[in-house]
């Protein structure tokens, strides 16, 4: 692909859903809903169509040569060796695959909140915030200067934001924009802190030859642009504290938008928003930003082995830390979200090891299977009349019954049998065997997170879906309508099929999205990627993850569905009778920030105004009383009688001319 | 030809017709004859101007006494329209109670 083409795709991608922002946000009111809703589609599903032209051009081009990057324009030039930021787009693998997910899955759930938001007066300002927020994404994995990397990295947390807080007469939706904007911007400023680090010490390489004196170190690049960063990483050191930092620092920012421990406790608050929003951002896309942002930077986490192994465990901890809060949330949305911050934890794990193919095959499976389950939950959330308990529902199975269909064909998906899970989930933990820090210790605790996620797939799907309804509301349930029920189908047969396709005929071992992304992440400069297992390890891998996943699977269903095994009693036990408490208040976090961060800052605030109030307030009331004296002399000439104000009039003039008259003697 | 003696009992005409009006302004509260005192000053300014033209021989004073003329009755005109305004809504004619200027 020549720079200019891909230009010019590029910048049709980010031109048609910023337009239909606009349009919806603009003309929107005026011209009604059957207008936001073509508009705001439209332009995904054009976007869409654009993708597909731009994945066809690079599966198409001659291997070696399927990156390019091309400039929109220069921005912001401050001369030789200063800042220089150019908008440049880079066209490769990695971000094709993300903007197929972005634009795919955008425009079914775009097409799905036609339906959802059929009742809702503020139709215009969902679809712009919508489209603009697949404008973000699509500048965010386009980007190839750090700076608009950044800027779409912001945006997305800014729509994320705007949507959240979509009803923004609800108090707790309102509260909980605001978590997930102060902790998205404690990763923003991480990156930017790495930004500025990276544009300081990057030098060209090689620096200097070895053993060799050189006269100085070569001067500093002064760049962001990405392929110029990737190309010279090595002179950051390999292994050194600076890149370790810079990746740490990376990571923070991937952490916060990826809602990993300990910068999680957002995510779960985000259910507030519209549920179109938690399955588009808040479950496919944004949230997995993080793992992209980690794969995007794989030359330089390549070199800072130190980095690598904490974004590894920071993952792993993550998936079985959500993995056992899910275990007994009772909002159906929060039960999903957990999950995914789980899923997530576990593609985290894979880019920490260095195995960045399987964790973008896990992240476009999952951007199928968690899309589906949330688009469901909103079909299961419409019926029972906005309850999002699940103790309030129960036998939906035979009132909705292609949703409740879709919703299996989910949560094994999720738990990783027969489908999409399966093959992504089994594929990056084999790498776990042979990778990263102390292997094969994380991969145990992959293999439980399987059983968790087991457990708490079919503990949802078992008590939303099966027994009796516990509520009239439940009782009388009815399916959707079709607007909402053909995406969810749409991602049903894509859950189902989409791994079964990418590795036919076997379900363990290479992929077809290892090989599409491979050449991205073997690129000459970067350092070695995680070692593959071979068939063996495979086998044994494949068959130990897909055990495990059954055996939660098993359990689950004896516990939640026949309900002919009681977890009570063996959780009675001393020492295990705290754990129900534990998962169903999230560890605490909440509490423990508050009590960490909240708290002290208030105290420090209300301190402050203890003692500044009375300094501040003599100041400011010195200043304002000077004036108000001032002015309340002048205050009672105003009388409002035009008798008065002629007699000013005249008195003046008397003056003035008197004043002419004495000045016009004195000159004589 | 005005001589050249009385020129000065004329502009003392005209500052008193003037000083008359400017005091009806201030003092007078019915409207219409604030507006009679004000058509007074004006015609008191045009005797002045007249005067002066006279006086130095020029007809620039007499032209700019015809432009008054003309201001004044424009002026009348909307005048007198506020004034008819005020009424039709039912306030009195008192200029000390169209004090709305205060607030």
């Amino acid at each position: 692909m020549s720079p200019s083409t891909a230009a010019l795709l590029a910048g049709l991608v980010l031109l048609f859903p910023l337009a239909g922002s606009a349009l919806c946000g603009l003309l929107g009111p005026v011209l009604g809903r059957r207008f936001v809703n073509l508009a705001g589609t439209l332009s995904i599903g054009a976007a869409f169509a654009v993708t597909l032209v731009i994945f066809v051009q690079v599966l198409g081009a001659a291997s070696g040569h399927q990156s390019t990057t091309a400039t929109l324009w220069n921005w912001l030039d401050l001369g030789p060796g200063n800042l220089n930021v150019s908008v440049d787009v880079t066209i490769d693998q990695l971000s094709v695959l993300m903007l197929l997910v972005i634009t795919g899955v955008g425009l079914l759930i775009h097409v799905y909140s036609v339906g959802y938001m059929e009742h809702d007066s503020g139709v215009a300002r969902f679809f712009s915030y919508m489209n603009l927020f697949i404008f973000s994404m699509a500048l965010l994995v386009l980007a190839a200067n750090l700076i608009i990397l950044i800027i779409g990295w912001a945006a997305v947390a800014l729509s994320s934001y705007l949507l959240i807080g979509f009803w923004y007469e609800r108090e707790s939706a309102v509260l909980a924009a605001r978590k997930a904007m102060i902790t998205q911007v404690i990763g923003d400023v991480a990156l930017v802190i790495a930004a500025i680090l990276i544009f300081v010490n990057l030098r060209a390489v090689p620096a200097c030859p070895p053993n060799e004196k050189c006269a100085g170190l070569p001067q500093s690049l002064h760049t962001l642009s990405l392929p110029q960063i990737f190309a010279h990483a090595s002179s950051l050191g390999t292994g050194s504290p600076l890149i370790t930092l810079i990746c740490i620092l990376l990571a923070v920012g991937a952490f916060a938008k990826s809602a990993q421990f300990p910068l999680h406790t957002w995510l779960p608050d985000a259910m507030e928003g519209p549920t179109p929003v938690s399955a588009l951002i808040h479950a496919a896309t944004m949230v997995t930003a993080g793992v992209y942002l980690i794969a995007r930077f794989h030359p330089l986490f390549d070199l800072a082995p130190i980095a690598s192994g904490m974004v590894a465990c920071v993952g792993m901890g993550t998936a079985v830390m959500a993995g056992f809060i899910a275990l007994s949330q009772v909002d159906i949305k929060r039960v999903i979200a957990y999950s995914t911050m789980s899923q997530i934890g576990l593609m985290i794990f894979a880019v920490g090891i260095g195995a960045y193919a399987a964790g973008m095959y896990q992240f476009l499976l999952h951007a199928f299977f968690k899309a589906l389950l949330f688009l469901a939950a909103g079909n299961v959330i419409h019926a029972v009349h906005d309850e999002q308990d699940i103790r309030e529902m129960g036998g939906l199975d035979s009132r909705m019954r292609v949703t409740a269909w879709c919703f299996l064909v989910g949560s094994l998906a999720l738990a990783g049998f027969l489908f999409a899970g399966m093959f992504s989930k089994e594929d990056l933990l084999g790498f776990g065997l042979l990778n990263g820090p102390g292997a094969p210790a994380l991969y145990v605790v992959g293999i439980v997170v399987n059983v968790l996620t087991g457990l708490y797939a079919f503990r949802l799907y078992g008590t939303a879906f099966r027994g009796e309804p516990r509520s009239d509301a439940a009782r009388n349930a009815h399916e959707s309508k079709a607007v909402m029920l053909w995406p969810v189908v749409i991602l049903a047969g894509l859950s189902a099929l989409a791994g079964w396709i990418l590795q036919w005929p076997v379900a363990f071992g290479p992929h077809l999205i290892d090989a599409f992304l491979n050449p991205v992440f073997t690129s000459p400069g970067s350092g070695p990627i995680a070692k593959a297992p071979n068939l063996g390890w495979g086998v044994i891998g494949f068959v130990i993850g897909l055990t495990c996943s059954l055996i939660g699977i098993a359990i689950a269903l004896r516990i939640w569905v026949r309900h002919d095994l009681d977890p009570s009693r063996a959780l009675a036990r001393p020492g295990l009778r705290l754990l129900p408490r534990l998962s169903f208040n999230k560890l605490y976090f909440d509490e423990i920030y508050d009590a960490l961060l909240v708290r002290p800052t208030r105290a420090l605030a209300r301190g402050l105004r203890r003692v500044g109030d009375p300094v501040m307030d003599s100041w400011i009331k010195g200043v304002s009383g000077v004036a108000t004296d001032f002015s309340s002399a002048f205050r009672t000439i105003q009388t409002g009688l035009i008798r008065d104000y002629a007699s000013y009039m005249v008195l003046f003039v008397v003056i003035f001319t008197v004043a002419v008259m004495l000045a016009a003697g004195l000159a004589k | 030809m005005l001589s050249q003696a009385m020129f000065p009992w004329l502009l003392l005409t005209a500052a008193f017709l003037f000083t008359l009006g400017a005091l009806g302004v201030l003092i007078r509260r019915n409207p219409l004859v604030v507006f009679m005192c004000i058509e007074l000053m004006l015609n008191a300014v045009n005797l002045a101007l007249v005067g002066y033209s006279s006086y130095l021989n020029s007809e620039e004073g007499q032209v700019f006494a015809f432009m008054v003329i003309v201001v004044a009755a424009a002026e009348v005109v909307v005048g007198l329209g506020l004034l008819t305004r005020v009424f039709s809504i039912g306030r009195e004619l008192d200029v000390d109670d169209l004090d709305e200027m205060k607030q």
